[in-house]
Parts: structure tokens; C-alpha cells; sequence
């Protein structure tokens, strides 16, 4: 599926009248089974422009598009995942895991055995009926993955996923993201604040200025996949990083 | 005794019920506040567990899981052996003090009886009967407007968290409401709902209502942004995200406040059996009062304390088991 925005603005009301523009005008269009990260400042729209792709926020002005329908409400087609977990704290790892097939009113057997299926690859077999008080950060994240990846969604829209995490569970987990991704290549468009990690893992990387967030380079990368972690020493990968890197300090 | 004669010919009958009420309150705070103790203590024990792991980040999951399960096989056994044990040894020292005081003749025995008289009466009122009368009755007022309190309050509560307008529109009222004894109000109960136990069970109500409302409302507030987005985006009913979500979240707040109003509630009963003097244990006492027959209105109170104790016990049990996965911590 294609994930598009046509000159979409957001803003907030303010409390004392007025408006705050937390983003846009952002036009782009991401093609179907692509990995796009999108790197900006801090505060500069990227949460706003991941919620509003995900149905949570109206645009002001313009649109965003999910193939040809114009996104006003959630879809079932598109998976999202937060900075922080949010994971239900009296759900067990399963059962957290199969909450969206239990929304969409699936049978008890047919839960079972797709949480099964999802826990496997992600490590967490051993786990199901941990509560997630009981888990660490980088289990509660994959959790939160699998929870997302069990309803099957075409698009995957990923808020700093693992930006809680410390450097090696992050590089782990990422690396497992990768691997599930390229078999089953969603359009999948995440907002990181790592420059390493979004030209490891993407095939393009949007930049954001500061807010209200307007895209100020678009990147492609053009690495050869499979992609692995050594790739960060080759010049090619260097070469890209860096560019990155003068755009964001431009930002 | 005089001057208890004086004050019944004197003063409107409800007023002088009102030092054995008194007398009751006091006993039943003291029997709220030592269960409340014992079992914070327990919890308090069971929350160190998730505290020390959420804090840390560990490197790989399994020595996480690992080191959690190695805290939980520390745990020391004796100690909680001599916990349990403590609130026995707690009523064994009271009783063997009640003794001496009976002994030594502080106080003459028709306001201090022997704990072996209790006893005997207490077997007296069991085998004719009476005892289990007032007791059944005290229950079904204190369960029947413990329910019906919680199921006002709590769909209440989920109205007004829902539509902030009517907090502000009915918070004066309801605090008012709330603020004024109830003592002060049960005659009038009475005057409306009669002597039977309908009167008393809408005091029970009036009583549990406020704090189950107060609960319910804190409990859907605590409910997580992040949680409801979650639900969104899933595309969740308005009707899951009532009991997947809203309803667990607000039952972990709920279910606290009730280990309260569950006590509350015996109290609501006995203030309404005391006013309008007719069955139930908080009669029984009254009446036993009158006709100084102290050893039954020991009989009756000590009931009342284990009824309210029973009942915080039973929710705390509920508790336990419905919140299990708060012992793990907590997202
Ligand atoms: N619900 C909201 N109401 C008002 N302002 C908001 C709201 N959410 C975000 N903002 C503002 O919009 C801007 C962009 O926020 P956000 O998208 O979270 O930034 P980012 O994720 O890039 O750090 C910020 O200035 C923020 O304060
Ligand atoms: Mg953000």
C-alpha cells in the first residue's frame, strides 16, 4: 500500500485562542513495500504526522492518503506502534499480543494459535504468561511489536519504537524488525532520532525541519540488501550518514 | 445510672442512643484502621518485587526473568509465618488483659463482664437463635445496599467522568451531601423508608455511594492516553473499550475503596439499627444496653467487628485474585 500526504497541515488550538503549527505543509509519497525513516528535531511534528497517518489527528488543511482512501478514521490495514509499549499491565504477554484479534471478534484457537506463531520469531515464546510488569524494556517493545504485526497490516507505522532502549537490545531488536520486514516487505515508515539506524534500515530517509515540520531532504539509500550491522564501516553507508547528518544540523 | 434516666425522660430518645453509637464507632475505626495495617504491611512486601526490576534496564531478557525468579524463592518464609500468627497473639494479649482488669475489680462487672460470661452468652445467643437473627439481618442490609451503592456510584462515576459538565454541576450538591453526618440524616431515612430495613439499606447506600462514585471516577482518569490510543488505533467499539479497558482499570481502583466501603457499609447499618431501634445487631446492642445486659452488648459488638472484618477480608481476597498482575508491577 501507498502512504501519501498532500499538502497537509496540522494545528493546534492554544489554550489562549490562536493556533500552534505543529506541522506541515508536508507533501510526499511513499511507494508500496518501502522502509522510510524519517529523522527531525525534537518537537518538530513528527509524532503529529505518525498519528495523523495512523487516523488519531485531522489535517487543518490538505490530506493524507493510506492507497486511495483518504485517512479520516483507523484502519485495521495500518499497524501502529509508540515510543512507549502500552502495553494492558493486567494482560499477560498473550494475551496482549492477541488483543487485536480478539477485537475483531476472532475464535479462541484461531488467538491462540497466531500468538503462537508471532511469539516465536520475536523470542518470546518462553514468556506468554508474563504479566508486563514482569518484563524489560526490550521484551515490552516486542511485545508491542508482535501485538502489531498479529493483525497482519500492509502499512507499519512505527513512532521511535525502540527509542527507550539502550544501544545493543535496540540494535537486536531493529535488526529482528529488518528480517521480519523483508519477508513480508509492508510499507513501513518510522521515525527514529538515529541517523545509523534509519540508513541501516531504509531504503529512504525523509528529513524534517523544525517546527512546523516541512520535509527538507529526501534521501534515497541505496545499500544492497540483506542488509547487516557491519554495513556502518563501509564509505558508501558513511557517505550517506554524513549527508544525513549536515541536513539535520540544517534542520 | 441515674443520670441515663434523666437524659432518656429529657432529651429525645435518638440522643441518648448515641453513646453506645459512639462507643461503636470508635471500636469500629480501631477494627478499619488494625485491618488496613496488617494488610498494607502484605502488600507492602509483595510491591518491593516489581519496583526493584522495573527500575533496572537489563541487558538480555533471560537473566531478567532469571534474577526475578531467584527473588521470589528468597522470600522468607518464616517471617510470614509470624505475620500470620501476629493478629492471633494481638487478641490473645487483649483478652488476657480484659481478664485481668475483671480480676483485679477496676470496674464493676456490669460495665466490664468476664470474657468467660461473653462467652457463655455468646453460646447462649447462638444455640436460642437471636444472635444469628440480628446477624442475618445486619448482613442482608449491609450486602443488599452495598450492592446497590456500588452499582449507583460506580454508573455514576462513569457518567460523570465521561461528561465533565455534570461534575461541576452536581460536585456541590453530592459534597454537601457527603459531608454531613449521617446520623443527621437517618432519622429523617427513617421517617421516609419506615423501620424495616429498607430504611437502613439506603442509608448503606448514601454511605458506599460517594466513595465507590469518588473511586470510579479516579479509576477511569488513571486509564493512560497511550492505553486508549492503543484501542484506536486497533479499532476498537466504544463498547470493548468500555470492558477491555475502562472497566479493568477502573475495577483496580474500584476494588481498593471497596475493601473500605465494605466496612463503611456495616457501619451504615448499625447507625440506622441504633436510630430506629427494630432488628439487627446494632438493635440487639441497643436494646441489650437498656437492659444492662452488658455481656450481650459485648457479644454484639464483637460480632459487628468480625462482620466488618469478615467483609474487608472477602474483598481483599477479591482483590488479590482480580489484581493479581499488580504484584508484578505495573507498564
Ligand atoms: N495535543 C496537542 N495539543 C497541542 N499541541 C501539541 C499536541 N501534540 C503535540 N503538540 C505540539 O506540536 C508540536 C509537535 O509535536 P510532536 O509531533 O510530538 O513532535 P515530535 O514527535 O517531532 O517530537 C510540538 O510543539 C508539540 O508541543
Ligand atoms: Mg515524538
Amino acid at each position: 500500500m501507498q502512504i501519501a500526504a498532500e499538502g497537509a497541515v496540522i494545528e493546534y488550538a492554544m489554550a489562549g485562542g490562536g493556533h500552534l503549527a505543529a506541522l506541515g505543509p508536508v507533501t510526499f509519497i511513499i511507494e508500496d513495500g518501502t522502509f522510510v525513516s524519517l529523522l527531525g528535531p525534537s518537537g518538530c511534528g513528527k509524532s503529529t504526522l505518525i498519528r495523523a497517518l495512523a487516523g488519531l489527528e485531522k489535517p487543518t488543511r490538505g490530506s493524507f492518503r493510506i492507497d486511495d482512501r483518504i485517512v479520516t478514521s483507523p484502519s485495521t490495514e495500518v499497524g501502529v506502534m509508540f515510543q512507549s509499549a502500552n502495553l494492558i499491565p493486567w494482560r499477560t504477554v498473550s494475551e496482549n499480543v492477541m488483543l487485536p484479534l480478539e477485537l475483531a471478534g476472532a475464535p479462541k484457537s484461531q488467538r491462540n494459535n497466531a500468538s503462537k506463531r508471532i511469539l516465536e520469531p520475536l523470542g518470546l515464546s518462553e514468556y506468554e504468561t508474563l504479566y508486563p510488569g514482569q518484563l524489560s524494556g526490550g521484551m515490552a517493545q516486542r511485545v508491542a511489536l508482535g501485538r502489531v504485526l498479529i493483525q497482519s497490516p500492509d502499512v507499519l507505522l512505527l513512532d521511535e519504537p525502540f527509542g527507550a532502549l539502550d544501544a545493543m537490545n535496540r540494535e537486536k531488536i531493529s535488526m529482528d524488525l529488518l528480517r521480519i520486514w523483508s519477508q513480508q516487505r509492508q510499507t513501513l515508515l518510522m521515525v527514529t532520532h538515529d541517523v545509523q539506524e534509519a540508513v541501516l534500515l531504509s531504503d529512504r530517509v525523509l528529513v524534517m525541519s523544525h517546527r512546523p515540520g516541512r520535509i527538507i531532504d529526501d534521501v534515497s539509500v541505496d545499500l544492497p540488501r540483506p542488509r547487516y550491522s557491519e554495513m556502518i564501516y563501509e564509505p558508501a553507508f558513511t557517505e550517506v550518514a554524513r549527508h544525513l547528518r549536515r541536513a539535520i544540523d540544517r534542520a | 445510672m441515674r443520670e441515663g434516666e434523666n437524659c432518656e425522660r429529657m432529651l429525645p430518645v435518638g440522643f441518648c442512643n448515641t453513646w453506645p453509637l459512639v462507643m461503636m464507632l470508635i471500636h469500629m475505626l480501631a477494627g478499619v484502621s488494625y485491618a488496613t495495617a496488617s494488610i498494607s504491611i502484605l502488600e507492602s512486601g509483595a510491591f518491593l518485587i516489581p519496583f526493584q526490576s522495573a527500575k533496572k534496564s537489563s541487558t538480555t531478557m533471560k537473566a531478567d526473568v532469571r534474577r526475578q525468579r531467584q527473588k521470589r524463592a528468597y522470600s522468607p518464609m518464616l517471617l510470614k509465618g509470624i505475620r500470620r500468627l501476629a493478629p492471633i497473639l494481638t487478641v490473645l494479649i487483649i483478652v488476657i488483659i480484659w481478664q485481668g482488669i475483671y480480676t483485679a475489680e477496676v470496674y464493676p462487672s456490669f460495665l466490664i463482664p468476664s470474657p468467660a460470661s461473653v462467652l457463655e452468652t455468646f453460646v447462649e445467643s447462638v444455640q436460642d437463635g437471636i444472635l444469628l437473627y440480628h446477624l442475618s439481618i445486619t448482613l442482608q442490609e449491609t450486602l443488599i445496599g452495598l450492592l446497590i451503592g456500588v452499582a449507583i456510584g460506580s454508573s455514576l462515576g462513569y457518567i460523570i467522568a465521561n461528561v465533565p459538565i455534570l461534575e461541576d454541576l452536581l460536585s456541590p450538591l453530592i459534597v454537601a451531601f457527603q459531608s454531613t453526618p449521617t446520623i443527621a440524616y437517618a432519622p429523617l431515612l427513617i421517617l421516609w423508608f419506615g423501620n424495616d430495613i429498607q430504611s437502613k439499606i439506603v442509608i448503606v447506600v448514601i454511605i458506599v455511594f460517594f466513595p465507590t462514585m469518588m473511586n470510579t471516577i479516579a479509576g477511569l482518569r488513571a486509564v493512560p492516553e497511550g492505553l486508549r490510543d492503543v484501542f484506536k488505533v486497533m479499532k476498537a467499539t466504544r463498547w470493548q473499550l468500555f470492558t477491555k479497558l475502562e472497566l479493568p482499570a477502573a475495577l483496580a481502583v474500584l476494588l481498593v475503596g471497596l475493601k473500605t466501603s465494605a466496612t463503611l457499609a456495616v457501619i451504615g447499618a448499625v447507625v440506622g439499627e441504633f436510630v430506629s431501634v427494630n432488628e439487627g445487631l446494632g438493635s440487639m446492642v441497643a436494646i441489650a444496653r437498656n437492659q444492662y445486659d452488658t455481656p450481650l452488648v459485648f457479644v454484639g459488638v464483637i460480632s459487628l467487628s468480625l462482620l466488618a472484618l469478615s467483609l474487608y477480608t472477602l474483598v481483599s481476597f477479591l482483590e488479590y485474585y482480580l489484581l493479581r498482575w499488580r504484584r508484578f508491577g505495573r507498564t
